[in-house]
């Protein structure tokens, strides 16, 4: 097993490997396939033919997903398993810590509704864990209970504490939103020990991607009618996020008034949240994911051949997959292109 | 005339024939009341479900947009965990309701569906449209669902009085008159034949 190596050479791999990328070009072909044998068919002529070959011709949208994720984490965990001690913990919790958050959040809610082991495990991003002991043990929980129970000992040992209002109100965004406080902690740790002259971009990162995250869940739950509501789950989250103050929430969460909330809001967050004044969570979701490749391909014009650029080269990875998913579904869905092409990143 | 044959040309039968004429003829007019009822009932109807249709299609046009904006934005695996977890899904009861005897379906709403999950705010917009739209959608349904009964039945009801109005009653028209027919025939016979015998006697006597 290779151990981290000088920054230099990280950064020069993540060069190299830049090559792998899909053009603006390649990805426009791509995304006017006409069907899915021709989408398929496009995407055996890129990097991604090495997990698609794999695939049964009759692939839909969500086994082409699985397919393109594990390429991702495949080149994720290839960069960050040579990165240096420094620049890891950063790329480790943004990266795979988050994948496997999003995971966490799909056995909890197979469990809450009682679906079946198989169909949780179907829905899993083809991850290795990380912070967990295993999957398995989580998805033969018997209940939400039980992986909370399981989870025990790791750093989502704080989901215990949230537990009794789970029970009491049947509420499962609680312990979403408390895995979203898990990893906004471990996001502003990790920056913490990152070098000192990273630390800004790092904390403009965390604010954007967590600030609009925790905004956006605020609004959800509101928006949804879930019967239980309360400001001071979600009040935490922001604790390291100075652009958004923590009675933002209330006026979300208690009175509705979402243009009140945005006024209230600083730069550059009240800017990424502008659309939800007319619904658009879509657009929130874009401008959140621009703004962040934005802020990243700023600090690579400054420092080419520095820790930006092995950040924007994973963002960039990941910003490919999910574009190519979009493409996937809206084909699967028989998408005019002109309507799935408004929620692509890269072209 | 095949309707004609095996009938007995008697009194009794024409009054038996008269009175099922007459129930028959009643049945019809109550047919035709039924039939006037039902296409007055199918005409409103129609007009309700057109409108009510137009502007339900245009609702769930936009309630498939923010869907298809949150499955773009997800992905389909996040898209489909999040809808996968609500619990308190929809539940209904299916009663039946009758209107000049045609049975159709009343949908009552038992369990609305209830979110207490963190559906993502792109997907909450989309459920939120939804669900305002679900009792419209049920009560469309359950529109559609009448106005093809009454549809039905009013075609049933038309067959009806048409096959009686075009055939049986004129059937039974045909067969009283043929017994009448045949009675006065066999009336004028006796009463010639009485004549005749009256004259044979008098012959006799004078």
């Amino acid at each position: 097993m290779k151990t981290a190596l000088s920054p230099e050479y990280v950064i020069v791999r993540c060069h190299a490997m830049s090559t792998e990328l899909l053009s603006r070009e390649e990805l426009l072909e791509i995304a006017k396939a006409r069907d899915e044998a021709d989408f398929r068919d496009r995407m055996l002529a890129t990097p991604y033919r090495l997990v698609m070959e794999e695939l049964p011709p009759d692939a839909r949208a969500i086994d082409y997903e699985g397919a393109i994720y594990t390429l991702l984490m495949n080149r994720v965990e290839r960069v960050i398993k040579v990165a240096p001690e420094d620049f890891k913990a950063y790329l480790r919790v943004y990266f795979p810590l988050k994948f496997e958050i999003f995971n966490l959040k799909r056995i909890l809610r197979g469990k809450h509704a009682g679906r079946d082991i198989a169909e949780i495990r179907d829905s899993l991003l083809p991850l290795s864990p990380l912070e967990i002991s295993d999957y398995k043990s989580l998805l033969e929980a018997e209940d939400v209970e039980g992986v909370v129970e399981a989870l025990r000992g790791t750093i989502y040992t704080p989901l215990y504490e949230r537990l009794e209002l789970y029970r009491e109100h049947y509420a499962l965004w609680v312990l979403e939103a408390e895995l979203l406080h898990i990893f906004a902690e471990e996001l502003e740790r990790a920056a913490e020990s990152s070098p000192r002259r990273f630390r800004d971009l790092l904390r403009s990162i965390t604010s954007i991607r967590v600030g609009v995250d925790a905004l956006l869940l605020a609004v959800s739950v509101s928006t949804v009618g879930c019967e239980y509501l309360d400001p001071d789950v979600v009040k935490p989250i922001l604790e390291h996020v100075v652009e958004v103050p923590p009675e933002v929430v209330e006026v979300i969460m208690e009175r509705g008034e979402i243009g009140e909330a945005l006024g209230l809001l600083k730069h550059p967050i009240d800017e990424v949240m502008e659309p939800i004044l007319e619904g658009d969570a879509a657009a929130v979701r874009r401008r959140q994911e621009e703004r962040l490749m934005t802020l990243v391909e700023e600090a690579v014009k400054m420092r080419y051949f520095d820790f930006p650029y092995i950040l924007w080269f994973l963002m960039r990875c990941e910003a490919e997959a999910r574009d190519l998913v979009r493409i996937a579904w809206g084909i699967d869905q028989k998408l005019p292109y002109e309507l799935f092409s408004r929620h692509l990143l890269l072209i | 005339m095949s309707s004609i044959s095996g009938i007995r040309p008697t009194k009794g039968f024409l009054f038996q024939m008269k009175k099922r004429l007459g129930f028959i003829e009643r049945g019809c007019e109550f047919l035709k009341l039924k039939r006037d009822h039902l296409a007055k009932e199918l005409r409103e109807s129609l007009e309700v479900m057109r409108g009510q249709r137009q502007l339900l299609i245009e609702q769930l046009k936009e309630a498939y947009e923010a869907l298809t904006a949150a499955y773009l934005t997800l992905g389909p695996m996040e898209a489909r965990s999040q809808t996968r977890s609500v619990r308190r899904r929809l539940k209904v009861d299916v009663l039946p309701l009758s209107t000049m005897g045609v049975l159709y379906p009343m949908m009552k709403i038992l369990e609305k569906p209830s979110i207490d999950v963190e559906l993502d705010a792109s997907l909450a917009k989309a459920a939120e449209k939804i669900m305002s739209l679900l009792e419209q959608l049920i009560h469309l349904a359950e529109f559609e669902a009448r106005t093809e009964r009454i549809a039905d039945e009013l075609g049933k009801t038309n067959r009806k009085v048409n096959a009686l109005e075009n055939i049986v009653i004129p059937q039974f028209k045909n067969i009283i008159k043929f017994i009448e027919d045949k009675i006065d025939e066999e009336s004028l016979d006796e009463l010639v034949r009485l004549k005749l015998i009256g004259g044979a006697l008098a012959r006799r006597r004078g």
